[in-house]
């Protein structure tokens, strides 16, 4: 049921299942000694709605009862057997509505909140009038992009572990990307100081965005503890994590856009609609890539937003980047069709010198040579223009591409550096690692500053007793992090040197320090063997280690805080972003509306590649989420029920090995000295970016059909005029 | 010829009555009391303390939970604990050696960096090496062309060895170096190599 109330409740038989502790239910559950506030300024909540603290019914999905118990089996099957009866209302769910919860076409929130990594963006965007450009295109462009449901689906149940040391300490086992942040809302929100709350994330089994922002299970679980007096293991499962931790939401995007006979973009407008929860406004920015990826002098863009039956939906994998990038992509591509010029030089033609939103320059920008070596790399001068002009047997080829980006965005981070007499470095960090490689980077930079190799070096992370570090989301960590920790590796050295040749009676006493080096715990002067090695001046000096802290401040440009953007993006003196060109062949079977990708090519810049081995691994990843978009991921509504139906594994596709062709991946050297001291701009999410849209265009080019509704399954392909009815 | 005896000795008169039963894991026998209905996954991850075979589904959609039984490669989430009784169970902690050297899958697998997360692993893992067990024994799948008679250990290209992992999600997406993987052990141990 995903709308009313619960008349009833009769706990009864649940409780009297061997093995069960405690039962709760609305009307028992124990009540936080706050509610969560949305916005908050220093805490990411996922919802500030709290399930368990009254009768009504907003979605469907939403917790009203959990039963704690010596087992899980215990605990399952007492679960069934609490009786609710409910008095059901119709539920408001779906885009095609005309009125909704509140009575009303929706809304268009004035600004929207994306937490603290992004701050306050404008609902609206207006630069010059896009609607007024578009009366003196010479082509003009017009559609609606449909996108699905998608849920992160991360490998790895989300679950709690809720243990009270004391009446007024907690420590928090949690699949969590950010530690502090899951540390500061439980505190808030139970009334705790921060200092009493602990919580850590040693290991995470993937998150992509799910598990980033605190969630009403993990307060669930603490509440559960405290009233059973035992520590609580809540672990959601497959199904439940499709109301429980947010979503990317469908999204029906309107664009119109138009250009000049030589395909020069005069102005677009752009429209998105949305579901949105009773309690608050979620909305993710799907048209800010219109706002800085070509040169488009007028744009304006709108979001209307229906209040429904629905739980909140939240990040996941390039918010805004991943729908926009698409629905912008698609529609460089048709217009490129349109006007019967190659979609590289129709971007080329677009191409922004400057950072558009402010004119300012870039930080650094490959674009130009991402298209180059990408088109040389996949062969793309092979592709002939017209559609269905590629077969092979009685397969339709096709070759699509788009532009890739995702924005570089900065967040504060501290770390620390310790060395000991053993010859061990520490490297220290609340960072979690979710799969991108958090631990080898950190090992990594701190071993290269020091001269260590890496076995010598450890890794301490995913801890709130280390020091913060910022979430691991919008591929901003490495960079953050990264930065923080050279700082820290940095001064380390500086002050074993200067114990080195400061102390009177060290061998190395009055050395110059720039002649100085570390290699493999020995010191070296002018390149030389000098007999000296770290754990000597250690032990000389009294001391059996060595620590110290670095921080990455990236001042005002890391948050956007102020809720103004021209000012705070005044305060950038650069446009940030990485860039890259991605190229797909599918293979399309006309009989059955089968699209196979058969090969995708990925060419990138962005910034310093500290690690290529997980950079690829992070690209080729982000692909594949690129492609599951534009070919797999959909969850269906059941719109009489306001119920997702295929929460599962196997009805929410996602590819499996089978499905994914050999991807490659290159990246262009891409120095860029504004940035962050590491030059380093992430990998994590552009990989998803423009895929999707290089696929469609891939489909339209072997079948003649242009399919704006995503994800493209086979039954789209096979509608009305049949694809094979034009085979010869 | 006498029918086969039913199997009584785990009859269950109260659905709700734990059994005591022997589990072979790892060479090691574990007594478990387990529910009639505990899975082969929650007895290893709860009562044992196993906890390197993984839970993403508990539905036989995902393969994290895949472990061998007797050498063939079993969904434990799927699996009673009651029917594992019999085999021999080997998971992702029995898979090195006593003294911690790597088994040639793991080690491919950290060579080729084919985990980004390391959640599905542990079951990429063990299906991985029942693939080649699988190859040895001469069992086509469904890449195999059924003109094409195999003799000996079955091809595994890489269409084969993507479709023999199938089986096995990973969200992360770490396939093309799972591949990698699986197939440098595979050519490394092909008997029919000089
Ligand atoms: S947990 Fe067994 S297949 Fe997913
Ligand atoms: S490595 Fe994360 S799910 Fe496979």
């Amino acid at each position: 049921m995903a709308r009313g109330a619960i008349r009833t409740v009769d706990t009864l038989a649940a409780e009297a299942v061997p093995g069960v502790v405690r039962v709760f239910t609305p009307d028992t559950m124990p009540r936080l000694p706050s509610v969560p506030e949305q916005p908050d300024w220093d805490i990411m909540y996922g919802s500030s709605f709290v399930p368990m603290a009254d009768r009504t019914i907003h979605y469907a999905g939403q917790p009203i009862g959990m039963v704690l118990a010596e087992t899980l089996e215990a605990a399952r099957h007492a679960a069934t057997l609490i009786h609710y009866e409910f008095a059901a209302e119709e539920p408001v769910v779906g885009l095609d509505v005309t009125t909704d919860l509140a009575g009303e076409p929706g809304h268009e929130p004035e600004q929207i909140w994306l937490g603290f990594v992004a701050g306050y963006l404008p609902g609206a965007v207006k630069r010059g009038s896009g609607a007024a450009a578009l009366d003196h295109a010479a082509v003009r462009l017009e559609g609606r992009w449909r996108l699905s449901t998608n849920h992160h689906n991360p490998m790895e149940l989300v679950a709690s572990t809720a243990s009270w040391e004391s009446a007024d300490r907690l420590t928090l086992y949690e699949t969590s990307q950010h530690v502090a942040n899951h540390r500061n809302g439980l505190a808030k929100l139970l009334g705790l100081p921060r200092e009493n709350v602990r919580v850590v994330a040693s290991y995470v089994g993937g998150g992509f965005g799910c598990k980033g922002p605190v969630w009403p299970h993990s307060w669930l679980a603490a509440l559960a503890a405290k009233a059973a007096g035992r520590p609580v293991r809540l672990v959601l499962s497959r199904a439940q994590m499709y109301t429980a931790v947010g979503y990317r939401e469908e999204q029906w995007i309107d664009l119109r856009i138009g250009a000049t006979q030589e395909g020069k973009l005069l102005g677009a407008t752009v429209t998105k609609l949305s579901a949105t929860p009773a309690w608050e406004d979620w909305v993710e920015p799907s048209w800010y890539p219109f706002t800085f990826m070509y040169d488009l002098p007028a744009l304006e863009t709108r979001c209307r937003l229906l209040r429904a039956n629905v739980m909140a939906p939240t990040f996941m994998r390039a918010p805004g980047e991943a729908p926009g990038m698409l629905v912008q992509e698609c529609a460089m591509n048709e217009l490129a069709a349109e006007l019967g010029v190659d979609p590289i030089e129709l971007r080329l033609r677009n191409h922004a010198d400057v950072y558009p939103i402010d004119g300012s320059q870039w930080s650094s920008k490959r674009l130009k040579e991402c298209y180059r070596v990408g088109a040389e790399r996949f062969g793309w001068a092979s592709r002939s223009p017209t559609p269905r002009s590629m077969r092979e047997g009685d397969l339709l080829i096709g070759m699509g591409m788009a532009s890739a980006s995702h924005t570089v965005y900065r967040q504060p981070a501290s770390a620390r550096v310790t060395i000991t007499t053993t010859g061990i470095a520490h490297v220290a960090a609340s960072a979690t690692d979710i799969g991108t490689g958090t631990a080898t980077f950190l090992r990594q930079i701190t071993a290269d500053e020091l001269g260590l190799p890496l076995d010598a070096v450890q890794a301490l992370i995913g801890d709130t007793g280390l020091p913060e570090a910022p979430m691991q989301a919008g591929a901003s960590l490495t960079s953050s992090l990264g930065s923080a920790a050279l700082a820290a590796a940095r001064t380390l050295r500086g002050r074993v040197l200067a114990l080195a040749t400061g102390t009177e009676g060290s061998p190395l006493y009055g050395h110059n320090e720039n002649d100085l080096a570390l290699d493999d715990g020995r010191i070296l002067a002018g390149g030389n063997p000098t007999g000296q090695t770290v754990s000597g001046v250690l032990r000389r000096a009294g001391l059996t280690e060595l620590s110290s802290d670095g921080r990455f401040d990236p001042g005002g440009m890391g948050q956007v805080r102020s809720g103004d953007p021209v000012r705070d993006r005044r305060e950038a003196p650069r446009g940030m972003h990485s860039f890259g060109a991605i190229f797909a062949e599918v293979a399309v079977d006309p009989e059955l509306g089968l699209i196979r990708v058969r090969r995708l090519t990925g060419v990138y810049a962005c910034g310093r590649i500290l690690n290529p081995k997980l950079a690829e691994s992070q690209l080729i990843g982000g692909i594949t989420w690129g492609m599951s978009q534009a070919l797999f991921e959909v969850t269906h509504m059941d719109a009489r029920f306001g119920r997702f139906t295929n929460t599962n594994l196997s009805e929410y596709m996602v590819p499996v090995n089978l499905d994914v062709p050999v991807i490659d991946v290159t990246f262009l050297d891409d120095p860029d000295p504004y940035i962050n001291p590491l030059g380093v701009k992430g990998v994590g999410e552009i990989g998803i970016t423009g895929v999707a849209a290089a696929i469609a265009d891939a489909v339209w080019h072997a079948t003649g059909k242009r399919l704006r509704t995503l994800p493209i399954l086979p039954d789209a392909l096979l509608d009305g005029d049949e694809i094979s009815s034009t085979r010869c | 010829m006498v029918a086969p005896r039913p199997d009584t000795a785990f009859a269950v008169h109260d659905p709700l009555a734990a059994v005591t039963l022997r589990l072979t894991v790892n060479g090691a026998v574990t007594e478990v009391s387990v529910e009639p209905w505990t899975t082969l996954l929650d007895a290893l991850r709860e009562r044992i303390g196993l906890t390197g075979t993984k839970k993403g589904c508990d539905h036989g959609a995902c393969g994290a939970c895949t472990v061998l039984i007797d050498g063939r490669r079993v969904l434990s989430c799927l699996t009673l604990a009651l029917s594992a009784r019999d085999g021999a169970i080997t998971t992702i902690e029995g898979l090195a050696a006593p003294d911690g050297t790597l088994h040639p899958m793991q080690r491919a697998f950290a060579e080729h960096d084919a985990l980004q997360c390391g959640y599905c692993t542990p079951g990429q893992i063990m299906s991985a090496v029942a693939v080649l067990a699988e190859a040895d024994a001469g069992r086509p799948s469904a890449a195999t062309d059924p003109a094409h008679r195999v003799t000996g250990r079955a091809v595994l290209d890489e269409r084969e060895i993507r479709e023999r992992m199938s089986g096995n999600l990973c969200r992360c997406a770490a396939y093309q170096n799972i591949v990698a993987a699986v197939r440098e052990v595979a050519e490394a141990t092909d008997p029919s190599r000089p």
